[in-house]
């Protein structure tokens, strides 16, 4: 699937893929049954992706709609702010939320990862 | 009554004189078993019920199994219960409970045993060698210091029995270590099995109160700091090897009723329904926390279990471990795993760990956090206020998981003062305001929140709260984890608001029964006597089926059932309730509601003894967090549904997030459920007139002699 | 599988046979009189075939069976054998070990009760291989004359007797009727579904013709093999 995201610069590709300082952490928490919901948090836009990959025993917790707000401010990219902020609003229920961002995060992750010369 | 069920003996642990006696059990039948036995075992054989620590040396631990243990009642033979006074919780340490599962209470009952009490202590490390009615102290200095795993390969060794699946049949008589001269002549018999051995690590042996017992690579009784208990005992282990069997008074209704369990409750593997809302009638695949690692595998299960929740795989890792110990690491190992198969691997590895060092992974959950905000704070670390020297910037990886763990189980680094109790470490290192913000999310008694907030669902926090530990009972919460998966996946719900509570009440005798209010969690409701009625149904439910028949509780009680056309659960059916099992194997007519009574004795014997240790109601607090700061909505999910009825009486499912709890309101409603239980409202202490009732005289006049007995009047 | 034992003079060992009938053909091999051996026991209408890369372990199976047969669960007892190592790995970490229905059954050709065996085919019931507890003298010579590890013959402690899977045709405590055509408990109680009854005998000549794969695409929907 193509989004309508042009290439990050170099600067911003960095930050794509490096972790924030623990203050500007991202709440995410995980529903895992019968464990329960475990609290936990993100740092970073690879680490968002992994914790957004669906499976079959648990559904990430986070608050879509402080997402792109988050990646804005904290991140520094503000394309993929909007481009969040426009799915999350479109979301069919959270679930579809949570999968398509990362499906777009995957992009974007890829676009960044091809700037600075990385393998997925 | 009957002895069906019963193996007839319990044996007595006399560590400090290396005796072993066997007693009766007739004594302690009307107990049921499990819990109830342990209690009554630990009322008659501790001499000082005052103490707050399990490391003293007064302290007594009963391991006990139940008349359905070795038996096919579908997810309850293979469960066993622990008891004893607790290590690391806070204030005080109470006379608490854990369980496991696996083989060891089938094993124990064929040796011919119902229940082991573990008395005094070893003036070394001993292990106990338990061979049907022989029993042997074995010296285990040279265990001492082994990891669990190593440890149970090691004791099988020295049982002479082999490795490997695949084995000739083992006459125990030709065993090595076999009394010869033993006074029976009569044959041990023989078996084609490995000893069940219970042990503990270096978490126990350093007398941590996370200290657990493990059993085979993945079973484990992790609450309340039993492992240390042991520990403090110088017991490393107990091995058993039983050829007998287990004596059931109605064997064709027991195979009737567990056929009819699999054909009617659970979902038919080969057709399933994979969003089945159901406890038994599940599927058997493993509750582990990560993706498995490979699909070369199979399910694994306790003995006696109708749908395995763990997994044996080819990888080399993670066998057996399932549920939180596969993901007490979960939110750092994705920090820097690369790729969900990394992220499995570590998880996975991280159980092993846990296992190995024989721990109480759930600890870790919050604490870890905990923990790491104090490092990011730049409070904890290397030449900080709180010193350490563990690798924090590498957290999420394997060397940083053993370097952790380690240093907890062997009292190193901050392990040394964790190990006392992490409520007392936070105090100890000024970190109060850590359980009035939330930052430690311990909340009731020192014990971690187990992931099912307080402030939200109700009958867990206060059922924690009224008794020893995090309850970790789920007979109701998948009515959260169904209902919220529903509203998360935008999918309708299968059972609505109304039809769900009607579903419960229904069997809910007697406290409940046709009550539907009782499951209104809505603000309004939130600290009524609806709510004590839940509590104490759920508490007194689970102290006799749960705790002591060892139904377990991933699977029990059964309410809701999508497998059946009416949506009935199998929980007091009868065709295949949880009283149509006990009267097969034992003998007896209890209806269900007869077992919710039983569990209530249980409960106030239970009562009794943390009257003795000193318990009041002035103690009885959840930690500040829980009323200074909301639950908040979106942090670690973005809503918690659960049974609500609004102004008009209509059911809904509604958001329980953005609520805290009143802390003059949660005494109020103490009130109500000290009074509702027959407790004196001033103290909490049983009532002689209730004890009385249940024929618990002796409790009534033990607690009198010790001035703590409940004024009638109140 | 255990070596036979050495023959007396002119009589040949059933591996011998075996093993010069395939390579050299019967007739270079055997004396005349020896040239057409009857089977002299007639073959099982039934047996039991498993699956050991599907079995959960849970021990029910064997549970059910000693409860079938005699109102007590047991490991001991039961006629069907789960071995476990929890510190193997899959597959090797489960054994099932069932009563093979064995067409020449050494069991029965060494049981030396007379005039009628105590171990014996069961014509009323399939010729179901199955040891009678009121003639059985205790000698354990079938127990130790199975070929198989384990053994698939288990030994009573308490009566001193042997005893061995029957398909459930002795089964007073089931409820329902055993045997070829009937209800086999470890089949019935089994959650995975691991245990197969089969009327189509097994190739005699291999172990591994009793473990079968009992998966499919179902299991692979649970996410596990079906390799």
């Amino acid at each position: 699937m193509s989004y309508s995201l042009s290439q990050p610069g170099e600067s911003l590709s960095r930050r794509i893929l490096s972790p924030v300082p623990y203050k500007e952490r991202f709440p995410a928490g995980r529903l895992k049954p019968p464990v329960g919901v475990i609290p936990g948090d993100v740092r970073s836009l690879p680490e968002l992706h992994l914790y957004l990959e669906p499976d079959e025993a648990s559904l990430p917790g986070i608050r879509l709609e402080a997402l792109s707000a988050w990646i804005e401010k904290c991140i520094g990219d503000k394309d993929l702010a909007e481009s969040i902020r426009t799915i999350v609003a479109a979301r069919n229920n959270y679930v579809d939320g949570c999968l398509k961002v990362h499906k777009i995060l995957g992009y974007r992750l890829d676009q960044a990862r091809r700037v600075m010369g990385e393998s997925a | 009554m009957t002895s069906s069920g019963y193996a007839g003996k319990i044996l007595r642990l006399d560590l400090t004189n290396r005796k072993a006696i066997a007693i009766d059990t007739e004594p302690y039948r009307r107990w049921g078993g499990g819990h109830g036995m342990g209690s009554a075992l630990f009322w008659d054989f501790c001499k000082d019920k005052t103490i707050t620590d399990g490391r003293h040396p007064a302290n007594v631990c009963c391991v006990a199994t139940s008349p359905l243990c070795g038996t096919i009642v579908p997810s309850a033979g293979g469960r066993c219960e622990v008891v004893g006074v607790g290590v690391g919780q806070y204030p005080v340490s109470w006379f608490t409970r854990t369980n496991f599962g696996g083989r060891f209470s089938t094993m124990l009952k064929y040796a011919g045993w119902d229940a082991i009490v573990i008395e005094g202590k070893a003036d070394s490390p001993v292990w106990i060698d338990i061979r049907n009615g022989q029993v042997q102290f074995r010296d285990a200095r040279d265990l001492w210091g082994k990891d669990t795993w190593a440890t149970q390969l090691e004791i099988r060794k020295r049982t002479g029995v082999k490795g490997g699946a695949k084995t000739r049949w083992q006459d125990l008589d030709a065993l090595p270590g076999t009394d010869q001269d033993r006074e029976s002549e009569a044959e041990l018999g023989r078996t084609t099995q490995k000893p069940a051995t219970l042990c503990i690590g270096p978490a126990g042996e350093n007398q941590t109160g996370h200290g657990a017992l493990i059993h085979d690579a993945g079973n484990g009784a992790g609450q309340g700091g039993l492992g240390a208990v042991w520990g403090s005992k110088n017991l490393k282990a107990i091995s058993v090897l039983g050829t007998g069997g287990v004596k059931v008074h109605d064997p064709k209704t027991l195979l009737q009723a567990r056929v009819v369990t699999k054909e009617k409750y659970v979902t038919n593997w080969q057709a399933p329904d994979f969003q089945a809302w159901t406890r038994i009638g599940g599927l058997p695949k493993p509750i582990v926390q990560a993706a498995p690692p490979t699909d070369e595998r199979r399910p694994q299960s306790c003995q006696g279990c109708i749908n395995g929740c763990r997994s044996r795989y080819n990888v080399g890792y993670g066998n057996e471990s399932a549920c939180q110990e596969t993901f007490w690491y979960g939110p750092y190992v994705r920090k820097i795993a690369k790729n969900a198969a990394e992220d499995t691997e570590i998880n996975l590895k991280g159980a092993d760990i846990v296992q190995k060092y024989g721990i109480n992974s759930f600890v870790l959950q919050p604490g870890l956090h905990w923990l790491e905000h104090l490092y990011e704070e730049g409070v904890l670390g290397p030449g900080r206020q709180i010193p350490s020297d563990l690798p924090w910037e590498s957290m999420g990886t394997l060397d940083f998981a053993e370097k952790i763990v380690h240093a907890l189980s062997t009292r190193t680094d901050i392990g040394a003062d964790l190990a006392e109790g992490w409520v007392q470490a936070a105090l100890k290192w000024g970190r109060e305001e850590d359980l009035h913000t939330g930052a430690l999310q311990f909340s009731y008694w020192g014990v971690p929140e187990h992931g099912y907030d307080p402030r939200a669902e109700l009958e867990w926090g206060y059922g924690s709260l009224m008794g020893d530990r995090d309850t970790n009972t789920h007979c109701f919460n998948y009515i959260f984890t169904n209902v919220s998966a529903a509203f998360a996946f935008g999918k309708p719900l299968r059972i609505g608001a109304e039809e769900m509570v009607n579903l419960h009440v229904k069997k809910m005798a007697p406290y409940a029964k046709d009550r539907p209010e009782v499951l209104d969690y809505s603000d309004a409701n939130m600290y009524s006597e609806a709510i004590a009625q839940i509590v104490r149904w759920q508490q007194h439910y689970c102290r006799f089926y749960k705790n002591s028949a060892l139904f377990c509780d991933l699977k029990w009680p059964d309410f809701v059932n999508t497998n059946v056309p009416n949506l009935e659960g199998a929980t007091a059916s009868t065709d295949a309730g949880e009283q149509v099992f006990w009267n097969a194997v034992t003998g007896d007519n209890i209806s269900f509601e007869d077992g919710i009574e039983i569990g209530r004795r249980i409960w106030n014997l239970d009562n009794a003894i943390w009257t003795l240790q000193g318990r009041h109601r002035d103690m009885v607090h959840f930690a500040p967090y829980l009323y200074k700061t909301v639950y908040k909505k979106g942090e670690v999910f973005p809503f918690f549904m659960w049974t609500c009825r609004d102004e008009k009486g209509q059911w809904h499912y509604r958001d329980l997030m953005g609520r805290s709890l009143d802390k003059a309101k949660v005494d109020e409603w103490k009130t109500i459920f000290y009074r509702l239980e027959g407790w004196d409202t001033k103290t909490g202490w049983p009532k002689r007139s209730t004890l009385e009732k249940m024929e618990m005289g002796f409790v009534a006049d033990a607690l009198e002699r010790a001035g703590r007995l409940g004024e009638e009047a109140s | 599988m255990k070596e036979d034992k050495p023959a007396s003079s002119g009589e040949i060992t059933r591996r011998q046979f075996l093993a010069g009938a395939g390579a050299l053909g019967a007739a270079a091999l055997l004396p005349g009189h020896l040239l057409a051996i009857p089977n002299s026991i007639p073959d099982s209408e039934g047996f039991l075939v498993v699956d050991l890369k599907k079995c959960q372990g849970c021990g029910t199976c064997m549970m059910a069976c000693a409860l079938a047969h005699s109102g007590a669960a047991s490991y001991s007892l039961s006629r069907i054998q789960i071995q476990q190592d929890s510190f193997a790995n899959w597959p090797d970490d489960i054994f099932m070990a069932v009563c093979r229905q064995c067409r020449d059954a050494p069991c029965v050709a060494v049981c030396p009760v007379r005039p009628v065996r105590a171990n014996k085919p069961n014509p009323e019931s399939g010729n179901v291989r199955m040891i009678d507890p009121d003639l059985c003298i205790g000698c354990k010579m079938c127990l130790a004359r199975c070929p198989y590890t384990p053994s698939r013959i288990q030994w009573n402690v308490e009566l001193q007797k042997s005893q061995k899977c029957d398909l459930c045709v002795d089964t007073p405590y089931l409820g329902e009727k055993g045997g070829p055509g009937g209800t086999q408990a470890c089949v019935k109680v089994c959650p995975v579904n691991a245990i197969r009854f089969v009327a189509k005998m097994p190739d005699q000549g291999s172990e591994e013709s009793y473990f079968v794969n009992l998966r499919g695409p179902a299991w692979s929907k649970l996410g596990m093999t079906t390799q």
